[in-house]
């Protein structure tokens, strides 16, 4: 059990947590979310997406707290805008700082175990600010916390109920990087656990060490989703960029030309070459039996550009994604 | 348990200190003008009173004080952002209007209601006018708490559009007749003040049933549009 005092909720009967089908968001004409669908099921699952993609106004769709212009979102199966009672299986991490004037963490997270019909509101508050190492008895109001503290008591509100959907807009937010890590495990712990957690975030960094199954949203669309490295093995139209280090660089290099299935290859240093390929599995298997022709050993043959930075970079098409770092 | 909650929670957040000083201290003033009021020698006292009554309680400190707590109530939270807090619970969401209501009310009847009823006894310490008095400051609480519930959940700046309310539909346009009067909370509390001293007042249109039958309906209905419109209002 990691965060709160309450085991997860067992009720929902339907078993896809969340489902996304069609959703479009539109503000006064600039449209927000354009025709998003998307299933999420248990375990931690990254949003990503510069500033101003959408994201918030899509978690905010999800939780409910506006409704979609068109399409339908499911909470298992169940509509969380007319529907109230899903709420108790969701804790909601909003991006917003604001909390209620001169209240104490305390009272914070109690107000939101009580308002959730929480069994034992206080034993469970306990339990979910010490899961994020805060004092329950600290006197001081949450207007009077640094960010990184106020983070930590929004999140404790979001675990008080023992949710089984935890949304968090931009968690990480001012916290510090011990913190960082802390809660990072934490979600961690809450996915293995069996909690759908989705995290969204516009730092790559954060994104990556969240887990690989990432929702990419770019202009108000879901540009991919799933697995980011499956997510680059089928952009066919993106050749892999692949670091070879071999004793005899030059050798190979002319060797790999002459295969033709390197798109361009470059001596890169006096143990290295970089190359361009389309189909991996071949270029793997011709390397092999090149370096076994000309008598080289092969010290690594890996891929330059399966990380989430590059998939992020091909799907939104930026050479420095805006606003993400 | 979770009304209580939520109606400690957001009386916390409306009665600031600056609010309560500011209606303690008209409150105060009421009192003073109302003792040198009296102490003119008034030729009909009752009259006067009633007259104090409507003038400083139904059309000033009464919508005043529904208007400052009353649209802070559920607009305090939605502006800052702590409304998610609240909304995003499994409870039925109509709860919140009642209970922002019910707010409005703690904070109105002894800042605005008591005060005045108070301060018209000052002048004429008889029963019709504290049955007048009191009868008519309750209704224009409850109609005004309930309006400006609803104007704090439907507007920002809704301090300027309740101005804007009181100015034009409640002391203008209420003017115009039995017709329009209806939509005003002030005509209904001023016709039953007007019956308990048997005496003619503007805007007072009607007897004691229809000014209380009227204004119960217009609370009614200012608090189911409100209730309503939780359950569809965007939340930030």
């Amino acid at each position: 059990m990691s965060a709160a005092a309450e085991p997860i909720m067992t009720e929902p009967t339907e078993s896809m947590p969340v489902s996304v089908r069609g959703v479009s968001k539109w503000f006064k004409g600039v449209v927000a979310v354009s025709d998003v669908t998307f299933d999420i099921g248990p375990g931690v699952t990254a949003m990503l997406g510069p500033n101003g993609a959408g994201k918030s106004t899509l978690l905010r769709t999800i939780c409910g707290l506006t409704g979609p212009d068109l399409g339908t979102v499911r909470l298992f199966g169940r509509d969380p805008r007319k529907d109230p009672s899903v709420l108790r299986h969701v804790g909601l991490v909003p991006q917003q700082e604001g909390t209620f004037p001169h209240m104490r963490a305390f009272d914070f997270v109690r107000l939101a175990a009580v308002l959730h019909g929480v069994h034992d509101p206080d034993a469970a508050t306990r339990a979910a600010l010490a899961s994020v190492e805060m004092d329950p008895d600290d006197r001081r109001s949450v207007e009077r916390y640094s960010k990184g503290m106020r983070q930590r008591v929004k999140l404790a509100q979001a675990l008080v109920n023992g949710p089984s959907i935890i949304i968090a807009d931009e968690p990480l937010n001012g916290l510090d990087p011990r913190q960082r890590v802390r809660l990072i495990d934490l979600f961690h712990s809450l996915g293995d656990e069996g909690r759908t957690v989705i995290v969204s975030s516009h730092v790559l960094d954060e994104v990556e060490r969240f887990g690989s199954r990432v929702l990419v949203v770019a202009q108000g669309r879901l540009a991919a989703e799933g697995d980011f490295r499956a997510i680059r093995d089928l952009m066919d139209d993106r050749p892999h960029q692949i670091r070879v280090r071999t004793d005899r660089p030059a050798a190979l290099a002319a060797a790999l030309i002459g295969s033709e299935i390197a798109e361009g290859v470059r001596v890169t240093g006096p143990d290295s070459i970089e190359t361009e390929v389309i189909d991996v599995g071949r270029f793997r298997t011709t390397i092999a039996r090149a370096a076994a022709d000309l008598d080289a050993t092969l010290v690594e043959v890996a891929p330059l550009d399966d990380d989430l930075e590059s998939v992020f970079r091909y799907l939104v098409g930026a050479p420095g994604p805006g606003g993400v770092r | 348990m979770k009304f209580t909650t939520l109606y400690v929670t957001l009386l916390r957040t409306v009665s600031t200190k600056a609010r309560l000083a500011g209606f303690v201290g008209v409150a105060a003033f009421q009192l003073v003008a109302a003792s040198l009021l009296s102490s003119r020698g008034l030729r009909s006292p009752e009259w006067a009173a009633a007259g104090f009554v409507d003038v400083f309680g139904l059309s000033l400190v009464v919508p005043l004080a529904a208007l400052v707590f009353g649209t802070a109530s559920l607009g305090d939270p939605i502006e800052d952002g702590t409304y998610v807090y609240l909304w995003l619970r499994p409870i039925r969401r109509w709860m919140l209007t009642v209970t922002a209501f019910a707010v409005t009310l703690t904070l109105v009847v002894p800042l605005a209601v008591v005060p005045t009823v108070a301060a018209g006894l000052v002048v004429s310490p008889t029963g019709d006018l504290f049955t007048g008095a009191a009868l008519a400051t309750v209704v224009a609480a409850l109609g005004y708490s309930a309006f400006f519930v609803l104007l704090g959940q439907v507007t920002q700046r809704s301090l300027i559009w309740g101005i804007a309310y009181l100015l034009i539909l409640e002391q203008f346009v209420a003017r115009g007749g039995s017709g329009l009067g209806a939509l005003a909370v002030h005509s209904h509390a001023v016709s039953i003040l007007a019956w308990s001293v048997d005496r003619e007042m503007t805007t007072a249109y009607y007897g004691p049933r229809s000014a209380m039958a009227g204004a119960a309906v217009l609370t009614a209905l200012f608090l189911a549009v409100s209730a309503r419109r939780q359950s569809r209002m965007n939340v930030n």
